[in-house]
């Protein structure tokens, strides 16, 4: 596709104008949890994952839990060591993808190659970037042929089909490396929480490390002192919302209530419906999905009411959203997860900024909170012997070295001295040099390999403490996709084209181009299209764990 | 133009009979320094135009990337079949032919109206002044252009801004569905008209002065000059633009409507690309969209063929003139 690659299409945003749109499928997609791949759920509940082991290495300020609560660092702890012995003799290939700009190769890389000193041997990164078809293209065309490097990450959500029959196909089977007690050999692999094994299960075989991301979900976050002006960023019901939403909005100002991103924010209307994150499971273990709610419905229904009363900023696309928020012309918007508040404070470092706890639609329902899927997927290896695999999984071990580690730092932040200097309060900066080999390789190594996320904003301790405190609260109100891990054929095949479909027609609707009375049809419709096949792959493949949604 | 130079000057039948003569070895011999620089441009036309071409069996596939070509199945005619039993397709197909009228009857004569203008302008100066700023638009990308318009007429532009503050209601340009093909238009013509008007100078520079001071002489007024000999002169080449633009009727465009689709809905703009683009990249429906894709071609063929016999009727040579002979 020359046309789309020459005009700078990208999931990260065209030239920043489109970035809203294509960040709202981006986010969506992975709201949504949708996953590639083909089932064996039945198997899948079967095997054993690998012993969780804690990292008692370093002690976080505020410590994190197994519910999901994400540990907090006020300051970069002294780092120690995690890795006694070079995992590598000779050299490994791997596919990748940056979302940072593209680091200089090897050759010229002088982070890289005191990384590759580190490791023993030389780690060689095919390293795709993030424009226009990106990775699942790259990851096609490497696929196809034949010649595989001997890792290759594989997103969750990012439409690969028919997962299972390719890892059968084309990569090593690790369940006996690293099931149950096998993993201790691993012991940063050891670290990684139950949770993140779980979606790196496929047909009841492990088949990598899974690379854990926030467990959290969206937010809506605003400019603390602007919401102040109106009682704080939350209400009492959907409608005392909406009136502080409209006292926000003074257009002569120049001031909008809400960012236009209709499809992120219905999702942080629906959550005060309490509609179900993805799927509700029912008593009877069927599943609903989303958009068959009532509460769905209601959320439609609720925006289009708040977009007719014009507290949406005008124009759907907007660069500079987050500049905007933090400069208050703009008084919410949707984030990816509590950890990415720290990002405002690049652009204003002196406001604090809110987050909020999904309430109570009408005072009498139970507000619902989305957590995220988790993780970005899994590393699975080519087919290899044992020696080459146990080499493999020795240097992924040190990849996911948690934070407070020598490991950890080498990856992220390089030699000190060389790559980045401490501060006075003992917090990391890059160098000139640091700045340019360090953000785009890391990012393509981060997003194959990673230790459980844990919350750092140097400098900002009231924001580490406050995202802490919100977190906790959100955990309250929390649920889980019920169908992460598992995985729908046709949802692989179908899933982002029909669900395209569906939330044009309920932006037609929000926006007033289409009467209320079109989402059913519209319901209707994605059920034939595909959707009521998705029920039915995820339902015969449903965990006898997870929660029933509806009592 | 040397179109409309070759048009005037007959065919020689001699020179194409003498060359028939010679035989094929040594006519190669003969141009043989020509046919040399033509190789690279041949070698890349084929490398990257018609090697891909043949990706498009996969529109007779279940194709699947994990697969290839050589092991996805095959589905024979059923892509087909689908696409066209699909109303988003239909709805595409429609909305794009809407916007290809739209802009056949309001886009199509603007350049020529613009160098009919310009070409009148006596001082050297000035119409320079005025081309360049005419057509340097044509070199800013769709994203700029768009983001232009929203500053001047967005929800948040300058207009819209403005009219709030003397107490009046803002006016929807950008995100009225039902006005959405003036908008496309317009910014069609802001980006695009002066560079597509340096077609018809040059068409108009080539026409003979002479003719004009005869019928200045004989006493024809301003408009009968510009009837009987600057729009006869300029036939071929308005022909010509027609039967390319009637070729390219189903690529209304890409950029600007995805771009614009969230603005009002895909009801107003979603159009064939961005059909396929949704179907087959964002929807993994490799397959369907390049059958999309493939239909869009084939028609696309059969209207320029259409268009060209067309034109070969009322006397013109289109853009493949009649064999000669």
């Amino acid at each position: 596709m020359s046309t789309l690659s020459s005009s700078g299409v990208s999931r990260r945003g065209f030239l920043g104008l489109a970035g809203l749109a294509v960040a709202t499928v981006g986010l969506s997609a992975c709201g949504g949890g949708s996953a590639g791949g083909s089932g064996g759920a039945a198997a899948s509940a079967g095997v054993k994952l690998p012993t969780y082991k804690e990292f008692t290495g370093v002690t976080p300020d505020l410590a994190g839990d197994a519910k999901g609560l994400q540990a907090a660092f006020f300051k970069l702890p002294k780092p120690v060591v995690s890795v006694k012995d070079k995992p590598l003799t000779g050299k490994v290939t791997g596919l990748t993808e940056t979302f940072e700009t593209m680091s200089p190769g090897m050759k010229d890389n002088a982070f890289w190659q005191r990384l590759n000193q580190a490791l023993g041997g030389e780690l060689n990164l095919q390293i795709a970037e993030d424009i226009g078809d990106g990775y699942p293209a790259k990851f096609a065309t490497v696929l196809a042929s034949d010649d595989l490097p001997d890792m290759m990450w594989v997103p969750p959500n990012q439409g690969i089909p028919n997962v299972g029959p390719m890892l059968e196909a084309k990569f090593q089977d690790l369940t006996k490396y690293l099931s149950g007690d096998a993993v201790l050999e691993y012991p940063n692999l050891a670290a990684l929480k139950p949770d993140s094994w779980k979606t790196a299960v496929v047909n009841g075989k492990i088949w990598g490390a899974p690379i854990p991301s926030t467990p959290f979900g969206q937010i809506m976050s605003g400019r603390h002192d602007v919401w102040d002006t109106v009682g704080g960023l939350t209400a009492a019901s959907a409608d005392e919302f909406l009136a502080k939403a409209k006292e926000l909005t003074r257009p002569a100002e120049k001031k909008y209530a809400l960012e236009p991103a209709y499809v992120n924010m219905l999702h942080m209307v629906t959550e005060w419906y309490g509609a179900p994150n993805g799927w509700a499971v029912n008593k009877d273990r069927s599943l609903t999905y989303i958009f068959e709610t009532d509460e769905y419905a209601a959320g439609v229904e609720f925006m289009a009411k708040m977009f007719a009363a014009g507290v949406f900023y005008p124009d759907v696309n907007v660069p500079d959203i987050r500049n905007r928020v933090a400069n208050g012309s703009v008084a919410a918007q949707v984030l990816v997860g509590p950890h990415d508040l720290k990002a405002y404070r690049a652009f204003n470092k002196d406001q604090a900024f809110d987050i909020l706890v999904p309430f109570s639609a009408d005072g009498k329902v139970k507000p619902t909170y989305d957590m995220g899927y988790g993780t970005v997927g899994f590393t699975p290896f080519k087919k290899t012997d044992e020696g080459r695999i146990r080499e493999l999984l020795a240097l992924i071990n040190y990849l996911s070295a948690p934070f407070g580690t020598v490991e950890y730092m080498q990856k992220n932040f390089g030699t000190e001295g060389q790559d980045y200097t401490v501060d006075a309060q003992g917090n990391p900066a890059f160098t000139a040099t640091g700045a340019t080999d360090i953000p785009g390789l890391a990012s393509a190594l981060n997003i194959m390999s990673s230790p459980e996320n844990v919350i750092f904003n140097p400098g900002y301790d009231q924001d580490t403490k406050y995202i802490n405190q919100q977190q906790k609260k959100l955990l309250e109100l929390a649920w889980r996709n019920p169908t992460n891990g598992t995985y729908s054929d046709t949802n692989a095949k179908l899933g982002a084209k029909i669900t395209k479909q569906f939330r044009d027609k309920v932006v037609d609707i929000i926006t007033g181009r289409a009467p209320v009375g079109e989402l059913k049809d519209a319901v209707t419709r994605w059920k034939n299209a595909g959707g009521s096949k998705i029920r039915d792959e995820y339902q015969s493949q449903l965990s006898s764990d997870v929660p029933v949604f509806r009592q | 133009m040397t179109l409309t130079a070759q048009r005037k000057r007959p065919p020689s039948p001699s020179a194409s009979a003498r060359s028939d003569k010679k035989p094929f070895r040594v006519q190669l011999k003969q141009d043989r320094q020509m046919l040399l620089m033509m190789v690279p441009g041949i070698l890349f036309l084929l490398l990257f135009f018609y090697l891909p071409i043949l990706g498009n069996v996969i529109a007779f596939q279940d194709y699947q990337p994990f697969l290839g070509i050589k092991d996805s199945e095959w589905a024979g005619w059923q892509n087909f079949v689908d696409l066209f039993s699909n109303p988003d397709f239909l709805h595409a197909l429609w909305n794009t032919l809407y916007l290809a009228a739209w802009q056949l009857v309001f886009l199509f004569p603007v350049p020529l109206v613009l160098a009919l203008i310009v070409d009148s302008l006596m001082s050297m100066r000035i119409r320079r002044i005025f081309q360049s700023i005419a057509y340097l638009p044509h070199f800013l990308s769709w994203v700029l252009v768009i983001a232009l318009f929203q500053q001047m007429l967005g929800g948040a532009g300058f207009i819209n801004n403005t009219l709030r503050q003397f107490g009046l209601d803002a006016i929807p340009f950008m995100t009225n569905p039902d006005t959405f093909p003036v908008l496309v238009v317009a910014q069609m013509i802001w980006k695009d008209a002066g560079w597509a008007m340096i077609i018809f100078l040059a068409a108009l520079a080539s026409i003979d002065v002479s003719l004009y001071e005869a019928a200045a002489a004989d006493g024809a007024g301003r408009w009968r000059r510009m009837w009987h000999i600057t729009l006869p002169g300029l036939r071929p080449v308005i022909i010509l633009l027609l039967i390319l633009r009637i070729g390219d009727i189903l690529s209304v465009g890409f950029e600007q409507f995805i771009l614009q689709r969230d603005a009002v809905g895909a009801g107003a703009a979603e159009v064939l690309d961005t059909f396929t683009y949704y179907t087959g990249v964002v929807g993994g429906g490799w397959s369907s969209g390049a059958a999309a894709g493939l239909a869009k071609g084939v028609v696309s063929l059969v209207l320029i063929w259409a268009a060209n016999a067309l034109a070969h009727k009322f006397g013109e040579d289109g853009i493949f003139a009649r064999k000669v002979r």
